[in-house]
């Protein structure tokens, strides 16, 4: 049999886990250059303590950071089963069980993963709290993840107290437990190393974790810990007072109980409330029910019953007394997506297609949802600004208007009046709200918005008591809670009745924050020339969704200009403050000229962006792209024309071209084929019997793969096995860090950057080469697995990769590969269902496959 | 004219490619261990007589290039002073080379030879590493479709003589259960044992073939078809990829006969026939009616027909095309290749040692062994027991 693809790799490695299922200590690896910032105190490794959701996910991310971690759970009791699947009660494989379990199903499962890549899972190691407590002992820090109840923690940490290192932290991932009853008992070297870690679920991708310290806690350890969250791990540290539920679920859950109290009074559905309580008001589309479902209801009543049993001076402590059909719900076990129906389900119609059922919350039966319709929703349907929809909501007299004032108004006041019970400032509330319930806004932010003395006002009128900090906003401060000053951002300190700087660490880089302050040196409709202290120039784009367009070839253009004219400038970085890094080229632009055969523009503006990534590359000071998000088409071929990338970890980048007809056109392909040759190469020469990267073909079959399958990476790390980064490009886990890392990469680059000139001596397989990718091609057309006009666009990416119409195996140079790239763009822009499949994916979103 | 006779005959177990036993074996290891112990079966031969090593391989580069055949014989401590070429004819490479020494030694060029074929697709992926194909070869183009998909031709076979899908599955299920019952009533007697590397670099013997397993008809009715949307050619009706190695020693009677050795077989005729690149699959059909044509026999004379099985349906349409059964109880007795597996350049040496081994093990005369080819062709050498 012919084939031009060898197949599925050796699948002979080692396990993903240590399937002796003994615990082992995973070698220590990554971060070779430890922690900048010169602490004493060091965290290498990590013990947790629980391994269900939570403490899975604490342990997954752990690894996403590369820090290794020992996993442990109770030794489950022996049964039958274990019997049956011939294990022995002192096999480690079956003493680890829980543990191992977790590994292999809470986070190898996990959709959206919890982990970036799963070959990372061999960071955990499983093990169980009676034979692996000794490992304890080598850990820097402990996290407890164990069940909700202080006996059990209070064992637990006693435990742990007997076989920590001397100096290690101890944190508790409690959600609502006080850190002074937990640490009884304890000695006051324990407590002074003890706080707690509240993580949120899914930890990979929330970015709030609330601190909780007490004043024995050592100031050091209290350091160490925010900075290893921040820095390390990426999130977003709120600190919060040793208040029951702290910060985050204690108005997210006050939010949620006031929505089901105003529902069931105002005689609304369920799905309605979704409606109005969610995008509509900047909160998450699932708003208040579906978010339950996600969450579980019986962890929103633990949540809710926890406060109102603890909380006994709170005002609104009546909004957390639950309902009715709560307890009936709970007592049917309709806890949400967990049980497979809460406040909806998921069912099959009549004609077989999927329906979601959602429940009448007055009878508890379920039926079809809705259509809900209301003159607000439809005034803010096309309002893009987010302020602009929430004013237009909460002014409006129709009854979805009325429920969006009374929900919003009453989740503000709660907030208002939990300062400073839960918070010291309105920052660590707002912040808290957004990194994790993902509020667009935090509630003073939505105070701002609203008009501090519009809400004021309306509360007075209806007769509804006004907040202590509100009403000292207005009387002694200057009537909004946050202002900004030269690009500094303040915020109204209800402790001193003054504006303080909203804390900013240096190593926060704000785009905008720079804007403000001048710092800008150009700028169009599509980015901007800024410099970002240093020597150090960012370009940043502005265009909608970042789709690349000639106004940011231009500024790329003039920021290389400038960096290789002054001496002032050391080196360039792409970055931007933006949802998403880029989303690719201006796809509408391309769609109308070609629909207009106007092929002389197309190429100019191909040309155009090919010659500004060579420039990007072999100018003759360092440049670095800092992507994040989606990272898609043009947006990832900017960042491979870098010197450079230093890519946020949740960054999604891909060379999708295909599914709008076309080939990448701005030296992707060229650019994957030569990192694909380095990754080669680097796995080790073949000796004299063959060339070190295996040759021609290897490194095209490779590219041709990624590219024809359109492959986007689900997290920076994948993106190293796609070939979208080079081995030496790196990642960082702090969104807030990024920018500032891709600086420090200039800075340093720039320190032995020697300018190079393109390659000359590629080598690339010619026409039977081609013919061969034809032939693979033409396979998966006779299986069915591709369409025609798939197998097209597929046979001219064989054509670009393979060298054009080079007759035989040869070298070419990248310009080679740029203009046969070119040229064969433009003729797939001429195909008339690559221009249905672009006008698809303009007009629907959605990709057409022709 | 001599005649040439076939005195020993072995090979290794098949191992499944990319996951079975032999990933972290090298082929050439492997041959080379086949060939010694094949050798050491016939302890009178004298190994400076030895005129040639051939030996058969499908994608002569890797770790099975640069004349694999010379490093084998180092390996194996064939002496220098004996010749070495590696042949290909793709799936019937060592069948060619079986039929190349018969030739030599009928004509008179040399007493002993080893023929031998070996395949690793677990490191040498079909089709080479770096395949470059003649533009004027491909499809559409007025000549021969050179690189047709193996998995197409089959396709096209069981179009063009309407073998369906349940057929196929069950001519499938059948060469497993045969090669299990002769499994369990240890009739491949033509395994040797050998010496395979484990990851860590430790090593173990191993004996046994892991292709064959006990069929479950059901699930093999529930395989997608791989090769083309609506067509009946599945993972379970296809021989699997496989690595292995095989040998037998020839020399010519009278050469035996000196040594006081019984040769197992005598070579009967050979024969090669052509067809088209679409239909390769009926190359056997073509091949045998010239060999028996040349030995003076007909289908009648034949006890045991080894043919390989590279896809069901390519089997199913050489016995309907040769006027056979396909369930004649004379073909593949010890089930075949979809069983068994295909490791190319090694699998017409294998099907010579089981053929030679089914004449004994069943106390019969006459065999035949027939392969199909890429590209078009077919290859029959008929042998018959002294």
């Amino acid at each position: 049999m012919y084939r031009w693809w060898p197949g599925v790799g050796h699948n002979c490695g080692e396990g993903l886990i240590n399937r002796r299922g003994a615990a082992c200590c995973a070698p220590q690896r990554g971060r070779a250059k430890g922690r900048p910032y010169g602490d004493i105190m060091q965290i290498k490794k990590v013990a947790v303590i629980g391994s269900g959701v939570m403490g899975a996910g604490i342990a997954a991310h752990l690894a996403n950071a590369g820090i290794p971690s020992v996993l442990l759970d109770i030794v489950p009791k022996f049964t039958e089963e274990d019997a049956k699947a011939g294990l022995k009660e002192t096999d480690a494989r079956f003493r680890n069980k829980l543990a191992l379990k977790s590994i292999e199903e809470v986070i190898g499962k996990s959709k959206p993963s919890l982990i970036f890549d799963k070959k990372d899972m061999k960071l955990i190691c499983a093990g169980n709290t009676q034979d692996d407590l000794k490992l304890l002992g080598e850990c820097d820090w402990i996290i407890e993840v164990v069940t909700e109840r202080l006996d059990i923690k209070q064992k637990v940490f006693e435990t742990v107290e007997k076989n920590m290192k001397k100096g290690a932290i101890i944190s508790s991932n409690t959600s609502g437990i006080p850190l002074k009853t937990m640490a009884e008992g304890r000695s006051p070297e324990f407590r002074k190393n003890f706080v707690i870690t509240h993580f949120f679920n899914p930890v990979r991708y929330m970015k709030l974790v609330e601190v909780v310290s007490s004043s024995e806690t050592d100031k050091e350890v209290l350091s160490t810990v925010v900075d290893f969250l921040e820095n390390t791990l990426g999130k977003g540290v709120v600190t919060a007072k040793d208040t029951p539920n702290f910060v985050a679920n204690r108005i997210g859950v006050y939010a949620w109980m006031a929505s089901l109290h105003e529902a069931l009074s105002r005689g609304l559905s369920v799905e309605a409330v979704d409606k109005i309580a969610g995008a509509a008001l900047g909160r998450p589309k699932s708003a208040a029910f579906r978010t339950a479902d996600m969450v579980g209801l019986d962890t929103l009543v633990h949540v809710a019953k926890n406060t109102y049993d603890l909380c006994l001076q709170d005002e609104s402590r009546e909004a957390f007394k639950i309902p009715p059909i709560l307890n009936t719900m709970i007592e049917k076990k309709l806890f949400g997506d967990k049980t497979k129906q809460g406040f909806y389900k998921k069912t099959k119609g009549p004609d077989g297609k999927k329906e979601i059922l959602s429940i009448n919350l007055k009878t508890g039966e379920y039926g079809p949802q809705e259509k809900v319709r209301y003159d607000s929703l439809g005034a803010i349907k096309n309002l893009e600004d987010l302020p602009e929809k929430i004013r237009t909501m909460v002014g409006a007299a129709d009854p979805a208007g009325e429920f969006a004032w009374k929900q919003v108004s009453d989740t503000l006041v709660y907030a208002a009046n939990r300062i400073p019970e839960i918070a010291d400032d309105v920052v660590n509330v707002d912040n808290a709200m957004k990194w994790g319930f993902n509020w667009d806004l935090g509630p003073f932010e939505t105070l701002d918005v609203l008009g501090v003395k519009n809400v004021a006002d309306r509360l007075q009128k209806e007769g509804r008591a006004v907040p202590v900090i509100i009403k000292a906003v207005l009387e002694k401060g200057n009537g909004v809670f946050y202002k900004n000053d030269k690009g500094k951002k303040f915020f109204f300190d209800q402790r001193t009745n003054s504006y303080q700087p909203v804390p900013l660490k240096s190593t926060n880089i704000v785009i905008r924050t720079l804007k403000e302050q001048g710092r800008e040196l150009k700028s169009n409709t599509g980015a901007s020339l800024i410099d970002i202290g240093d020597g150090v120039l960012c370009v940043e784009f502005h265009t909608k969704m970042n789709a690349i367009d000639g106004d940011i070839g231009d500024m790329l253009n003039a920021g290389i200009d400038l960096m290789e004219s002054s001496r002032d400038y050391a080196g360039l970085v792409i970055a931007n403050d933006g949802g998403n890094f880029s989303a690719g080229a201006n796809l509408m632009l391309l769609w109308l000229e070609s629909q207009q055969k106007n092929w002389d523009n197309i190429e100019k503006l191909v040309k155009g962006f090919q010659d500004v990534c060579m420039r990007l590359k072999y100018s003759s000071k360092p440049t670095v792209a800092a992507p994040f998000g989606l990272t898609l088409g043009g947006g990832c071929e900017v960042s491979m024309g870098c010197d450079a990338i230093r890519a946020h970890g949740e960054c999604y980048i891909g060379l999708v071209e295909v599914g709008a007809g076309l080939i990448p056109g701005g030296g992707g392909n060229k650019n994957v084929l030569l990192n694909v040759e380095a990754a080669l190469k680097a796995k080790g020469a073949k000796g004299w019997a063959g060339p070190s990267d295996g040759g021609f073909f290897p490194k095209v079959q490779k590219t041709f793969e990624t590219v024809a399958f359109a492959k986007v990476a689900t997290s920076a790390k994948e993106a190293y096995g796609h070939n979208y980064f080079k081995r030496s490009d790196k990642i960082s886990l702090s969104r807030d860090k990024l920018l500032y890392d891709a600086k420090q990469d200039v800075l340093e680059m720039a320190k032995t950057y020697q300018k190079t000139t393109p390659r000359e001596d590629i080598y690339v397989g010619g026409e039977g080469a081609k013919m061969a990718l034809l032939n693979g091609i033409e396979g998966f057309r006779a299986q069915g697995l591709i369409s025609e006009h798939d197998g097209l666009i597929a046979s001219k990416l064989a054509h670009v990769l393979t060298g054009g119409n080079l007759p035989n195996q040869g070298f070419v140079s990248e310009q080679y590969l740029l203009d046969v790239e070119r040229e064969t763009f433009l003729q797939l822009c001429g195909e008339e269902k690559s221009q249905a499949r672009m006008q698809s994916l303009l007009m629907t979103g959605k990709p057409l496959r022709n | 004219m001599r005649e040439a006779v076939i005195v020993a005959a072995g090979r290794s177990p098949m191992g499944r490619a990319l996951k079975g036993q032999y990933v972290w074996t090298r082929i050439d290891d492997l041959a080379a261990e086949v060939i010694q112990k094949t050798l050491a079966q016939v302890s009178k031969l004298n190994p400076a007589e030895i005129e040639d090593l051939i030996l058969g391989c499908a994608m002569p580069e890797g770790e099975q290039g640069m004349n694999l055949a010379r490093n084998v014989g180092f390996l194996a401590g064939v002496p220098l002073t004996a010749g070495a070429v590696t042949v290909n004819r793709f799936c019937s490479s060592s069948l060619e080379a079986i039929n190349i020494a018969a030739l030599n030694i009928m004509a008179g060029n040399g007493e002993i030879f080893i023929a031998a074929g070996a395949e690793s697709m677990s490191h040498v992926p079909m089709g080479g590493f770096n395949p470059s194909l003649n533009p004027r070869l491909m499809p559409g183009k007025g000549l021969p479709n050179a690189y047709i998909s193996m998995g197409v031709t089959a396709e096209n076979l069981a179009e063009k003589h309407k073998i369906g899908r349940k057929d196929q599955d069950e001519y499938s299920a059948n060469s497993h259960i045969k090669a299990l019952k002769a499994m369990k009533e240890n009739l491949f007697t033509e395994i040797v044992p050998v010496t395979i590397k484990k990851q860590d670099g430790t090593t173990i013997v191993v004996n046994i073939d892991e292709g064959p397993r006990q069929p479950d008809v059901k699930k093999l009715g529930e395989l997608k078809p791989v090769f083309k949307e609506g067509g009946s050619v599945t993972a379970g009706n296809s021989s699997p990829l496989t690595d292995g190695a095989a040998a037998v020693v020839m020399m010519s009677a009278e050469k035996a006969k000196q040594l006081g050795l019984k040769p197992l077989v005598r070579i009967r005729s050979m024969a090669v026939a052509g067809c088209g690149p679409e239909v390769m699959g009926e190359g056997p059909a073509y091949a045998v009616p010239k060999a028996l044509k040349r030995a003076g026999l007909t289908l009648k004379d034949i006890d045991i027909f080894e043919f390989n099985e590279a896809f069901a349906v390519q089997t199913m349409s050489v016995a309907k095309i040769l006027g056979l059964d396909w369930n004649d109880p004379r073909i593949n007795p010890k089930g075949g290749a979809i069983a068994l597996g295909h490791p190319l350049g090694c699998t017409g040496a294998r099907i010579m040692s089981t053929l030679i081994h089914d004449l004994k093990g069943y106390n019969k005369n006459i065999g035949i062994e027939s392969m199909c080819i890429g590209g078009g062709q077919g290859l029959a050498t008929i042998v018959e027991r002294v």
